[in-house]
C-alpha cells in the first residue's frame, strides 16, 4: 500500500490516493501512477531533533551537583542552545568537551 | 431515524449494538452480509501554506482546507463495493515560502447506489490576500452533502496566518480561522466541526500532560465516533516539557527551547497554524487528523525554518443500523 499521484494523459492532477498500484490503475485507466515520497526532511530539522536529544539525555547531569564532567556537560548544553543562531547551524554540531 | 440525535444513536455516536467499519486505504470491499448503514464518506485534508519571507514583504498564509463529508443511509447488498482514500496532504517547508499541496478525494460507489464523492481540501495559500482557501466538495450523499472548512481570504500582515478547515461532519461550520494580532506567536485557530466546546479528545493521559508533555502518538478520541482512536503522527517521540504560551481553544505554542510548536488540534478538527518571527526559532504548525486541514506557517522575520501543517487522510466509516436479510 503507497500513496500514488494520479495524473492524466495531459499531466493534470486527478487524485492523490492510498491504495494498491493495481486499484489505482483499475479506477483510473490511462493515467500516470507515481509514488508519492515522504517529503525531504530538511537537514534544519533533523539537526535540531539532534539537539534536542541531546538535551533531553543531559538534563539529569545538569541537574545533578556532582554528576561526572558536570562543567563541560553544562558548557556543551550552552552550545546545543545557541547553535541554532549561529552559523555553525546545521552543519557543524556542538562538541561535548572531555 | 428523523433528526440528528437519531442520526448519531444510530451508529455515529457509538450508540448502534455494531462494531464501526473504518477504511483508511483504498480498496474493493466485499460487503459481507446485507445491511443498512450510515455511511460517512470523508475527503483528505490538504496542507498549510509556509512563508519564511525574512522580512522581505508581508504575506498571509493560509492553513488547508478541510475534506468534504458525504452522508447517506443505504441499504448494502453482499456484494462488492469501491473504496477509494484520499490521500492527506504533504506539509511543507521551504527556503522562502510556498503553497500547500491539495488533499485527495475520497469516494464510495457500487451497484444499486449513488457514488458518494468527497473532495480533498484545497492547498493553503501563501499571500492569500483576494481568494479564499476551499473545502472539499461532496456530493451524492442521501443524507449530507457537507463541503469542508474553508478558510476566507485575508489581507496580508505580517505575522497573519490561518488554522486548517475542519470536516464539516454536521454541517458547513469548520471554517479554520485567521489571526492578523500583529504580534508574532500567535495562533491561527484550525475549524472545528462542533463547536469549540467538547470537540478535544476525552482521553485523560492526552489530556492531563497536555501543558506540560506532548506524546504524538497518544491515541486520541473524539465525540462523534468515541469507538474510533486516532493518532497523531510525528517523527518525534517526545516533545519535551516547557512553558507554554496558550493562545487559543484549538491551539497551543508550546516552547521548547527555541522551538514553536503549535499543536491542539483533535481528530476532525484543522491544525493550528503558527505565526512567529524570532531569529533562529522553528516553527511547526498542527498537522491536521481525519480529513482535516493543516495550519499555516508565517514567519516574517529571520527563523531558522519550520514546517506547516499536513493534512489529514481521507476516511470512510460504515456504521451499521441493522445487519441481516
Amino acid at each position: 500500500m503507497n500513496i500514488y499521484s494520479i495524473t492524466d494523459a495531459d499531466g493534470v492532477w486527478v487524485n492523490t490516493i492510498v491504495s494498491t498500484l493495481e486499484f489505482a490503475q483499475e479506477e483510473y485507466p490511462n493515467c500516470t501512477y507515481a509514488v508519492q515520497e515522504s517529503p525531504a526532511i530538511p537537514a534544519e530539522e533533523t539537526e535540531r531533533q539532534w539537539r534536542d536529544e541531546e538535551l533531553t539525555s543531559t538534563d539529569t547531569a545538569a541537574q545533578t551537583p556532582d554528576w561526572p564532567n558536570r562543567d563541560n556537560i553544562l558548557t556543551y548544553r550552552t552550545a546545543l542552545r545557541n547553535w541554532p543562531s549561529t552559523s555553525d547551524f546545521p552543519d557543524t554540531r556542538p562538541e561535548l568537551g572531555s | 431515524m428523523s433528526n440528528l440525535t437519531d442520526l448519531i444513536s444510530a451508529g455515529g455516536g457509538g450508540g448502534s449494538p455494531f462494531p464501526l467499519m473504518v477504511f483508511q486505504q483504498s480498496q474493493t470491499w466485499a460487503c459481507p452480509t446485507a445491511m443498512e448503514a450510515l455511511v460517512f464518506v470523508i475527503g483528505a485534508g490538504g496542507s498549510g501554506a509556509f512563508n519564511r519571507s525574512n522580512n522581505t514583504s508581508s504575506r498571509s498564509c493560509s492553513g488547508g482546507g478541510g475534506g468534504g463529508c458525504v452522508v447517506s443511509k443505504l441499504t448494502l447488498a453482499a456484494q462488492n463495493y469501491t473504496l477509494t482514500i484520499g490521500a492527506g496532504a504533504q506539509y511543507v517547508s521551504t527556503a522562502s515560502g510556498a503553497n500547500g499541496n491539495a488533499g485527495g478525494n475520497s469516494a464510495m460507489s457500487g451497484s444499486g447506489m449513488t457514488t458518494m464523492t468527497a473532495g480533498g481540501g484545497a492547498a493553503g495559500k501563501m499571500d492569500s490576500r483576494s481568494t479564499a482557501t476551499a473545502g472539499g466538495s461532496a456530493s451524492g450523499g442521501t443524507v449530507m452533502n457537507n463541503v469542508g472548512g474553508a478558510i476566507a481570504a485575508q489581507a496580508a500582515g505580517q505575522y497573519t496566518t490561518s488554522g486548517g478547515g475542519g470536516v464539516s461532519l454536521w454541517g458547513s461550520n469548520a471554517d479554520g480561522t485567521w489571526n492578523t494580532a500583529a504580534t508574532q506567536l500567535q495562533v491561527g485557530v484550525g475549524g472545528s466541526p462542533i463547536g469549540k466546546a467538547g470537540i478535544y479528545a476525552s482521553n485523560p493521559e492526552y489530556h492531563s500532560d497536555w501543558t506540560y508533555n506532548f506524546y504524538p502518538n497518544q491515541p486520541v478520541e473524539v465525540t462523534p465516533f468515541p469507538t474510533i482512536k486516532f493518532h497523531q503522527l510525528s517523527s518525534r517521540n517526545n516533545w519535551g516539557s516547557n512553558s507554554t504560551n496558550s493562545s487559543g481553544h484549538t491551539g497551543f505554542i508550546i516552547q521548547e527551547g527555541t522551538n514553536y510548536n503549535a499543536l491542539g488540534n483533535s481528530p476532525f478538527t484543522g491544525g493550528a497554524g503558527v505565526s512567529g518571527g524570532t531569529g533562529g526559532a522553528y516553527f511547526r504548525a498542527a498537522a491536521g487528523i481525519a480529513g482535516a486541514g493543516g495550519g499555516g506557517v508565517n514567519c516574517d522575520s529571520s527563523p531558522a525554518g519550520g514546517l506547516s501543517g499536513g493534512g489529514g487522510a481521507g476516511l470512510i466509516i460504515v456504521c451499521p443500523i441493522s445487519m441481516g436479510a
